[in-house]
Parts: structure tokens; sequence; C-alpha cells
């Protein structure tokens, strides 16, 4: 069973949407295999995905005896927001990863943002950008402008390998950096 | 400020060059008079080495110590004060640049000093157009808006890297590259190069001195994750700005890595000169937890705290 953990208790969220590597990211960190609700995708379009989480990924990280740090992977589409609200309070800030390889990364991060911005009023926000090396058309410029656009601030953008444990790990330093 | 700027034996062509360069000069507040040299009194004589009239020019020229702009030289020359030169095919931009020197010398400043491949980042921060940058067989695409550069083989960019500092760079706009067919498969962060070749030369890049800086945006250290001493800078730049050394004694960080940050932070745009004042730093937002437990989390990720950001 999937716990969920109590307000003040330690919690970092992973967001963005379908496909932009939430899942590889928690995992890639995580002390334990997530617990993903993954199902098969009925709209898959052939770029190698075949499942999208539909409720939510957890895993945790256990930083000493007493504590842990619970890891949350928000679900991609907009109709589980309602979702978010239960996981959300108290969360430490959210990593918002993108698909870069998509020509309309800057968009969704725009949207992504404003999203965060509504369900997780002035919880700080990290961004990593994942599937950019074999994307010419990636633009971190056009994406930067469009995320202040959006929120009004300048948070990290970082381009990532979701696979790499200490490229999604220099994201969370970052995300620490900011709360500092 | 009104100068006279003349030329002698100059070619039709270069002269129109000399003449949009010196008409670009109004934006340093410098009105120019240019005119064929009869021999006057002037601020810079422009000559032509190719040229009978060039030569002769620059022998009365420099009897008299007049400043002089020499083109056409084959070979280098000695450097000699009150003396320039520039290969003929220089473009508009070497010249603004040459003359400004030459007419308000204190302007220039250390990142106008800086030749090869850095140099050229440095001048096209901000240019919205993608440009093809060269060094003999190398070829790199540099797309400073989009914050992305692009090779055909990963040796071209660690080429690129390699002369980083070396002089031969020149770059043209590129025409809207058709990227399935010309091979520029090798895509990276210019914000992650500049930092690792800036780091890679951080012995050799002049101290940025006497100006504070800060971060517009923080740079991509995607490729750098077991870089603590960038994410560090960054956050400290981020939130107010440092002149180099300010920085490097507060971080504790050799100066001359700092230095290196603060160069290819500038060269991709990130980075912006402000005046030297003590900046408030950004509001921050407060958070519910509490800091023991942040630093229970700092402390997994290879962190602590410690003054200011979380150090490593």
């Amino acid at each position: 069973m999937v716990p969920f953990a109590s307000d003040d208790s330690l919690k970092l969220l992973f967001a963005g949407p379908v496909g932009a590597g939430k899942t590889t990211a928690i995992r890639a960190i995580a002390d334990t295999p997530p617990i993903s609700t993954d199902v098969p995708w009925s709209d898959a379009d052939g770029g190698g995905k075949t499942t999208t989480t539909v409720a939510f990924d957890y895993c945790s990280i256990r930083l000493d005896d007493e504590e842990t740090l619970h890891l949350y992977g928000l679900p991609g589409q907009d109709q589980f927001d309602f979702m978010s609200t239960v996981i959300g309070p108290g969360a430490i800030g959210v990593i918002l990863l993108l698909d870069g390889s998509s020509p309309a990364v800057a968009d969704e991060g725009s949207h992504q943002i404003r999203r965060l911005g509504k369900l997780f009023p002035g919880l700080l926000v990290v961004i990593g950008v994942t599937r950019t090396e074999h994307s010419p058309h990636f633009s971190f410029g056009e994406l930067h402008r469009a995320v202040v656009g959006s929120g009004g601030a300048t948070p990290p953008i970082f381009t990532i390998d979701p696979r790499n444990r200490s490229e999604v790990i220099q994201l969370v330093r970052a995300l620490l950096m900011l709360v500092s | 400020m009104q100068v006279h700027i003349d030329v002698a034996g100059v070619p039709s062509e270069l002269e129109m060059r000399i003449s949009l360069a010196c008409r670009l000069l109004a934006a340093y507040q410098v009105q120019v008079d240019m005119q064929a040299w009869n021999g006057r009194l002037c601020d810079v004589v422009i000559v032509d080495m190719q040229s009978e009239p060039g030569r002769v020019a620059y022998e009365v020229a420099s009897r008299r110590s007049l400043p002089i702009l020499r083109f056409g030289i084959e070979e280098p020359a000695q450097a000699t004060p009150g003396m320039f030169q520039l290969d003929r095919h220089a473009p508009v931009a070497a010249v603004v640049r040459a003359l400004r020197e030459m007419l308000l010398p204190s302007a220039a400043t250390e990142e106008e000093a800086v030749s090869g491949f850095l140099g050229v980042c440095l001048r096209e921060t901000g240019c919205t157009s993608d440009l093809q940058v060269n060094h003999g067989q190398v070829s790199v695409m540099l797309r400073p808006a989009a914050g992305r550069i692009h090779a055909r083989s990963v040796s071209d960019l660690l080429a690129v890297e390699a002369w980083l500092l070396n002089p031969g760079w020149f770059s043209t706009l590129a025409s809207e590259p058709n990227w399935e067919d010309a091979g520029w498969h090798v895509s990276r962060s210019l914000d992650g190069f500049l930092l690792i070749a800036c780091r890679r030369f951080h012995g050799r890049l002049p101290i940025l001195e006497h100006r504070a800086f800060k971060l517009d945006r923080w740079p991509d250290l995607g490729s750098m994750p077991e870089d603590m001493d960038s994410l560090r800078l960054a956050a400290l730049l981020h939130r107010s700005a440092w002149t180099v050394r300010d920085l490097a004694q507060h971080a504790d960080i050799d100066i001359a890595w700092v230095n290196a940050f603060c160069w290819a932070t500038l060269a991709c745009g990130a980075l912006s000169v402000v005046e030297p004042v003590v900046l408030a730093a950004s509001p921050r937002q407060t958070h519910a937890q509490a800091p023991g437990m942040l630093q229970r989390i700092a402390r997994h990720f290879g962190m602590r705290f410690g003054h200011g950001p979380f150090r490593v």
C-alpha cells in the first residue's frame, strides 16, 4: 500500500507532462524501487513509451534512523490534479521534468509552471529538461523566456538525463540551494 | 566627442566598411569626420599598406607620430604604441573595436581583450541568429539565443574546447540549417560547454576586476553533476551582486575557479555587470520545514549547511 505521508513529513515532488521521465528520475535516486501505478497507455504514439502513470509514483529515501524523505511523482495529465492536493501539502519543492525533444517544450513548460503555481502556490521549482542531446530544435533560451513569462521567477533549468543518478541529484541540490 | 579620421590608399570596398564603422562609433558618443588624408593633423590615419599611396601616407603619418590603423600587413608586426593593424577582410565590428580602442582606450574591458572562441561567444551574446563559427577545418553551429552549440562530431566539439582561447576563429551568419541533412548531430548546452571549457583554461583567463556581477538566470549545470562549487556560485550570484574577489573569499573557492565560472556565464549571457552597490538579497520564500530536517536531506545528497547556500 502506498503511504500518504503526513503534512509535516519531508516530501519532494516530481511533476511534468507524460513521458518527461518522472518515474525514471525517481527510480534513479530512490533507495527502493518505486511503487508505480503505470498502466498500458492506450494513446501511445510510438515514441517508445508504452505505459503512463495514472495516479502517482511513490518511493522513499531513508535519511537516517528517524527521518525518511518521501518522493512522489505526480500524474502527468491535468485531469489527475486532484491527487496533487492530497500529496502536495508540506512538500519542500517540486522538480519539474520536461521533454526537450518535444517541439512544444516551451509551451509545455509555461503551462506546467502555471499549473504548479495554482496547485502549490509559493512552492519552489527546479526544472530538468530531458532528451535534449539529439533534439536539434531544442532552445534553452525559448524555454527560459516562456517559464519566466509564466511565473515571474527564474527557476534553475538544467538539461539532464533522468537515468543518470548524479544528474537528478544535481536538481535536488539546486532545489535545496533555493530552500536554504 | 568629435574626432577626425582620415584614410589613405584604401580601396573603395574597405572604405565603405570603415565608413560604416565610423558611423557605428556614434553608439559610444563619438562623432566622426572622415575624409581622404591630405596631411592634416587628425585623430587616426587609416592606411592600406598594399597600395603605394597607403605606404607613403604611413611613412609621413608615423614621422608625425599620428595614431595609425594599418590594413594589408602580411606579417604580424610588433606592438607599437599608437599603431594598430587589421586584416583587410576584417568585418565592420572588428574595425569598430579597433577604432574604439584607439580613441577610447579606457573603455576597453577584459572581455574585449579576449580572443578565440570565447571572444566570439562574448561578442555574440544576445545574438538571435544562428552562427557558423570556423577555425580551419573545424566548424560548429553557435546558437546564442537558444543556448546550444552543435557540431558534426564530438571530436569537433573537443577541438573547440581545446582552442577556446586560440585566435583565428571567425563567425558568419548561418543559413537556416537543414538539421537532418547538415550533419549537426552533436548538440550540447552552451552553458555547460563554456563552463567546462573555461574551467580547463582557468589559469589563462584574466581576472575580472573592479566590477560586480549578478546572474540574470541560473546557468545550465545539468552536465556538471559532480560540480557543487558551480552550484554554490550560481546560488550566490543569483541572489546578489559580487565582485570576483569578494565572491571567492566568501565562498572559500580559488579565485581562478570563480573567475572561470564568471567568464563562462558572461559568455553564455547569464551573467551581467551591475553597479557596484550592495544589493539586498532577493526576497526568499520561507519554508515550513525545520532547518534540521533540511539539513538531513542536504547531508544525504552530499551537502552541508554553512553560511548562505549549503556548503559542500
